[in-house]
């Protein structure tokens, strides 16, 4: 498969009398590119690109596509629009739909459009030419950057680039400011190169190899990598469990090929969390051979990726110990062998993964260890949720993969039903998970012609397994036993140190929800301290009495708040957690229920999601 | 727009870097392998198109300081209107400060050097393209169609650094 480029112009996407369009022909053979227009001139084409870097559709963006001599030619705006939109949208998932085909990977787009009416001697210069109008030729009147314009404004993500046989000077500042990528001249002898090194850098382009999908979410992270692969530096890859770090990592490997390397250079992949602190120098520096002792020779991780790569994987995992020999061998790009005073020179680039937030790690990351991990950068690999188009491809590829390892079962289609069952699942445990559930689908039932939606067996008690390991896993990391412990202060110190930087939208995005239902618990808690703290204490009722009014004028620290306005806000605050409440707070509950029966009453899950 | 603007445009953007040039783009990937053709006989450079365009370009050249020069303006609406005596003097005194103004004859000579560097190019490549088809030796036609390719684009540039209107002195 090769990535698809839109071409708009008013030359080489015009039809010709006879269909053989030689202007055309000869474009593509400059800049290697395969014509996939797929009308009369594309067919009648005679030559053959062996190494086509791209597939090309031509677009004539005027009326008539097919002009003889006495046509008038216009642009067309509104035309050029819809075929960028049915390569968007159609495509790739932009529109929510099932995937069929990458979307365009980038528009080239031409800046001078002649129009008028095609005369004998504008046809002979070339055929379906009109003479042009004053204007068409100048700067100020390029429909290509009106053009420019429209797509920029409609679609952002897409890479624009000019393609022009104009001068870049006199355009230069205008296609920057309207969101052109570059200019490409189209007389330019190392065209070819050129094209294919603006496509690498912006270019959205899937991994054919590894990583499966055309959402946009997953192109935009591959372009992420493709850059981050100019430079041979050390990269780290972030993601959700499941996401497909390693995959990603085997892509950055593969792109960040030097250039004419001829051999496949090493790519070697490890577990931190497998890194003992009594052995972990043997794993990665090797051993020394002794023959006194009889010990043998063991080639250390680094040697084994010398020249290539070393990918660790939970790297949030790795002892501290091991944290720091790792720091010296990424500063002076030596190692050691264990029983030796020799350093060996190793030229490894080291792509480390986790899901871990590395930087406010309770039980501490080495910050100096994180800078040297990504002087590359960081690629964020996003969660299934984020691209849910792709799971009719994902779920293609798995039922094939597992009816291959079942041998014997047949072979299904997917009902529309069983996948609006899997889009309908937010995957917490992403591509892993959806891998899972589909191989024990095909398992279960492998005599069926179709899976279905009752074959599926996804989301069972996975929501609570998730939250208890999450907890668990906080607990032995020592998160929540400190907080416990230490109280406020530690609260607040882990508060200040959450950073809610651009990196993390991502992950955020989908969890809106949880975020804000953990947000009301601690206000619920916050205003339950309230409550104690305003309780009006008699000789005869020493444990004190709940007073709603003062404890929700503290709380907000609204004093001028009436009696009643605070039982509404108690009411709607409670109200979303009330099949939870106990103690204090259940009785102030139940007492502002009491004295505003009549306001509305708000459902646990509609606050949790909207008012709070 | 004047006429020797539109002129200019026609040869430089269509036919020399629209097609020409784009052209022998396609032709040399066919040389260096990157491209299968059917007929070999259609995708090999035409000498007479380029002799023709050659020649055309040196036309225009040489017609740049009659058509773009502001002593041109006398011939037209209001300045032919001026008095016979001022006629006489006043557009080759304007026109001399034009040309120094602008260096116009610098740029003149430049050009003609790439023309004349283009042609010598030109002739290079076809005459190693001139042997029967079936004794074309590829690697020996690359050399002087890179050559000519690179020829013509120094050209392509030097005309485009010519105004395309008017400018006073």
């Amino acid at each position: 498969m090769l990535a698809r480029i839109l071409l708009l112009d008013d030359l080489f996407g015009r039809n010709v009398p006879g269909g053989r369009n030689a202007d055309r022909e000869n474009l593509c053979a400059h800049f290697l590119l395969k014509d996939a227009t797929g009308d009369a001139a594309a067919k009648a084409s005679r030559q053959r690109i062996l190494k086509p870097i791209a597939e090309v559709v031509f677009y004539r963006a005027q009326t008539p596509t097919s002009a003889e001599i006495g046509s008038t030619v216009e642009n067309d705006l509104q035309g050029v629009l819809e075929v960028v939109r049915r390569g968007w949208y159609k495509a790739a998932g932009n529109s929510g739909q099932a995937v069929v085909w990458p979307p365009w990977a980038m528009v080239l787009l031409d800046l001078c459009f002649y129009t008028g009416r095609v005369t004998e001697e504008s046809h002979r210069r070339a055929p379906g030419m009109p003479e042009g109008r004053p204007g068409d030729d100048q700067p100020g009147g390029y429909f290509g950057l009106m053009l420019l314009d429209a797509i920029h404004r409609e679609i952002p993500e897409l890479p624009i680039f000019i393609l022009s046989s104009k001068s870049r000077e006199e355009v230069s500042l205008e296609f920057s400011r309207r969101g052109a990528l570059g200019f490409i001249a189209r007389d330019d002898l190392r065209g070819s190169e050129i094209l294919e090194e603006a496509l690498g850098q912006h270019g959205l382009l899937p991994d054919y190899e590894g990583l499966i999908g055309n959402s946009l979410p997953l192109l935009i992270g591959l372009r992420e990598a493709r850059r981050a692969t100019r430079h041979r530096e050390n990269l780290l890859i972030r993601g959700e469990r499941g996401t497909g770090k390693e995959l990603l990592a085997r892509y950055v490997h593969r792109m960040g090929r030097r250039v004419g390397e001829t051999e496949e250079s090493p790519f070697v992949t490890v577990n931190s969390a497998v890194f003992s602190p009594t052995l972990f120098a043997s794993e990665l520096f090797g051993i020394e051979p002794r023959t006194a002792t009889g010990v043998d020779a063991k080639v250390g991780l680094f040697e084994m990726a010398h020249r290539g790569d070393l990918f660790l994987d939970e790297i949030a995992d790795m002892p501290l110990e091991v944290q720091a020999s790792l720091l010296r061998v990424l500063q002076e790009r030596q190692i050691t062998r264990v029983g030796s005073r020799d350093p060996r020179n190793v030229d490894v680039r080291v792509l480390s993964a986790t899901n871990a937030d590395l930087e406010n790690q309770v039980r501490g990351f080495r910050s100096d260890l994180l800078d040297r991990l990504r002087p590359g950068g960081t690629v964020w690999l996003p969660p299934l949720r984020e691209r849910q188009s792709d799971i009719p491809l994902l779920v293609e590829r798995f039922v094939r993969e597992a009816e291959t390892q079942r041998k014997g079962s047949l072979r299904r289609d997917i009902t529309p039903e069983a996948f609006e069952t899997l889009c309908g699942y937010d995957w917490p445990g992403n591509i892993r998970e959806l891998r899972g559930a589909v191989f024990d689908a095909v398992n279960r039932f492998p005599d069926v012609e179709y899976l279905v939606a009752e074959h599926l067996r996804i989301g069972e008690g996975k929501r609570d397994v998730v939250v208890a390991e999450s907890r668990e896993a906080k607990i032995a990391a020592g998160q929540l036993a400190k907080i416990e412990e230490t109280g406020l202060g530690a609260l607040l110190s882990q508060l200040a140190g959450t950073s809610f930087d651009a990196h993390h939208v991502g992950e955020w995005a989908g969890r809106l929800a949880e975020l804000q239902y953990e947000h009301l618990r601690l206000v619920a808690r916050m205003l339950q301290a309230a409550l104690e703290a305003t309780k009006r204490r008699t000789p005869e009722k020493p444990e004190g009495i709940i007073q709603i009014h003062p404890a929700v004028k503290l709380l907000t620290g609204d004093s001028a708040l009436s009696a009643s306005q605070a039982a509404d806000l108690l009411k709607r605050l409670l109200g979303a957690l009330e099949d939870e409440l106990e103690g204090d707070l259940r009785a102030a509950y139940e007492t502002a229920v009491r004295l505003r029966p009549k306001s509305a009453s708000i459902s646990a899950r509609k606050a949790a999601t909207t008012e709070v | 727009m004047r006429a020797w603007a539109v002129w200019r445009g026609r040869l430089n953007h269509d036919r020399l870097r629209n097609g020409l040039l784009i052209r022998l783009a396609g032709f040399r990937k066919v040389l260096e392998g990157q491209i299968e053709v059917q007929d070999l006989d259609e995708v090999l450079p035409s000498q007479d198109e380029s002799t023709v365009l050659l020649t055309e370009i040196a036309y225009l050249v040489q017609k740049f300081p009659d058509e773009m020069s502001p002593r041109a303006l006398f011939e037209e609406a209001p300045l032919c209107h001026c008095d016979d005596l001022v006629r006489v003097w006043l557009p080759q005194a304007i026109h001399s400060v034009w040309m120094e103004k602008f260096q116009i004859a610098k740029l003149l000579s430049d050009t003609e050097i790439a023309i004349r560097d283009t042609r010598q190019a030109h002739e290079d490549f076809f005459d190693e393209l001139g042997v029967p088809p079936g004794q074309l030796r590829f690697p020996a036609v690359l050399r002087p169609l890179v050559t000519f390719q690179q020829q013509f684009s120094i050209l392509s540039a030097a005309i485009s650094r010519f105004p395309d209107r008017i400018l006073p002195p």
